[in-house]
């Protein structure tokens, strides 16, 4: 009977574009907003036309932002000598999370890729270098995934990184807290133990 | 739900939803396999850096509706080298989009298998900013893998009328010979003057071109072949396999492009 109703199929098709969700998770996100009060459903309509309308990119480091600069950027308190590098801005909220790091970010927006077609000038990385030179960077830390990928891009930015002086560092991989060495793979065991400290 | 075994080499990885993969495999019996590995990008994932790209794995695979599904995964070996330069990196990509693009599921590739893991252990292998011994490797692959298709080109006689090359022409005592992409091989004196687009090869290159469809990795690599030289070949073969196999490979232009910024 839905498929008359033209407003409701609608909702069900934007819906589908969404990463994840499918037409049975479409259908039933639908029909439960159907049943919230019209407050509900128009606050809700808001949010998201407030946050298209709202967030860009920070003009520094191109973290998301409401403003030309974002929140670190903004925030006098933290080191400048120190930028940790990302792949994408939803990874700089995972750290911040962690509580541990007071340095500045800079968002790559994605990993350097062959396949996909994806070179130094179309990530961040030509601002990444106008930055460290701009702010005279002591440090910088690679925060990429721990993938083939992550790796190459990695591999990449500390060659150009290193000719400039800068310090590079990269996080640490092996277990995860928490995690069994009985379960543990070969790569992530080795890594664990090339990249063992003293206590 | 039936499960399979198969030694594969992981080729391409996509995220799907929350903490699911697509991983795209190529294994001797079964060909390409896509297949999805639940929870891989969660770090206490039972698969976390078994199923990284370039990994040659032991997996087993349990048939679904529409993907199937890795139930388990143990590495065989790993390439760790080839994340530690880009340029190898770059290579492995050419080689991965190649085999993903001309491969099809369920038909078994022994060959292309086999071709796959030399290739990618010689590329594992390789000093950092050895880029000639890297296009070396290409242009080995290429040739291989163009021969394990069917496609090598016609270098004994012409590949138009059929007549034979070397009672008539300079291959390879003199100067070289002419080459035509569009007809698969060498071109006679008479034939070359109704043909377009001929590419004149000389000695040198004509020389390791005719051997390289025959030749052992280790001979390529221990070759002393120029930069110059090696580019040609890569170049001559790269245009062959993109007319003949009529697909268009990203990494190629990639590589241009990427050679064009010296970025390494």
């Amino acid at each position: 009977m839905t498929a008359q109703i033209k407003s409701i199929e609608n909702l069900i098709n934007e819906f589908r574009k969404l990463p994840g969700i499918g037409p049975k998770s479409a259908r039933r996100i639908v029909f439960y907003l159907l049943k919230q009060s019209e407050k509900d459903i128009s606050e809700f309509a808001d949010a998201l036309v407030d946050m298209k309308l709202k967030v860009k990119f920070c003009k520094n480091c191109y973290n998301l932002s409401e403003e030309d600069e974002c929140l670190v950027c903004k925030d006098g308190s933290r080191s400048i000598d120190i930028i940790c590098i990302v792949e994408k801005a939803s990874d700089v909220l995972v750290i911040e999370g962690a509580g541990e790091y007071k340095g500045l970010y800079h968002v790559l927006g994605g990993l350097l890729s062959p396949i996909e077609n994806i070179g130094p000038d179309e990530l961040k990385i030509p601002q990444l270098l106008a930055r460290i030179n701009k702010l005279n960077t002591a440090e910088v830390i690679i925060a990429v995934n721990p993938t083939v990928e992550g790796d190459s891009t990695a591999t990449y930015l500390n060659k150009i990184l290193k000719s400039s002086g800068v310090k590079v560092t990269k996080l640490a991989s092996g277990l995860p807290v928490g995690g069994d060495i009985e379960y543990a793979d070969q790569v992530t065991i080795g890594r664990a133990i090339s990249g063992r400290r003293e206590m | 739900m039936a499960t399979y075994k198969a030694k594969s080499i992981v080729l391409k990885s996509y995220r799907l939803g929350e903490s699911d993969k697509i991983i795209r495999l190529l294994s001797m019996e079964h060909g390409i396999i896509s297949a999805v590995a639940k929870g891989a990008c969660n770090f206490k994932s039972r698969f976390s850096g078994r199923l990284e790209l370039f990994n040659i794995i032991d997996c087993e695979i349990s048939t679904g509706r529409n993907l199937d599904v890795i139930s388990q995964a143990e590495i065989i070996e790993v390439f760790r080298g080839i994340s530690s330069d880009f340029f190898k990196f770059n290579i492995s990509q050419i080689i991965s989009e190649i085999t993903l693009k001309t491969q099809s599921e369920g038909a078994p590739s022994t060959n292309i298998f086999r071709l796959l893991y030399v290739a990618l252990r010689e590329i594992n292998k390789c000093c950092p900013d050895a880029n000639i011994t890297l296009k070396k490797i290409l242009v080995f692959f290429l040739a291989k893998f163009l021969k394990i298709m069917g496609y090598v080109p016609l270098f004994d006689s012409c590949s138009i009328c059929g007549r034979n090359i070397f009672a008539q022409e300079t291959v390879p005592d003199q100067k070289g010979f002419m080459f035509s992409i569009k007809y698969g091989g060498a071109i006679c004196h008479e034939c070359r003057k109704n043909v377009e687009g001929l590419l004149f090869i000389d000695k040198t290159c004509a020389e390791i071109l005719i051997s390289l469809f025959s030749a052992k990795i280790e001979n390529i690599i221990s070759s002393n072949v120029t930069e110059k030289n090696t580019d040609n070949l890569l170049n001559i073969l790269e245009n062959y396999f993109i007319h003949h196999m009529d697909i268009r490979i990203d990494s190629f232009d990639y590589l241009k492009k990427i050679e064009k910024i010296q970025l390494y």
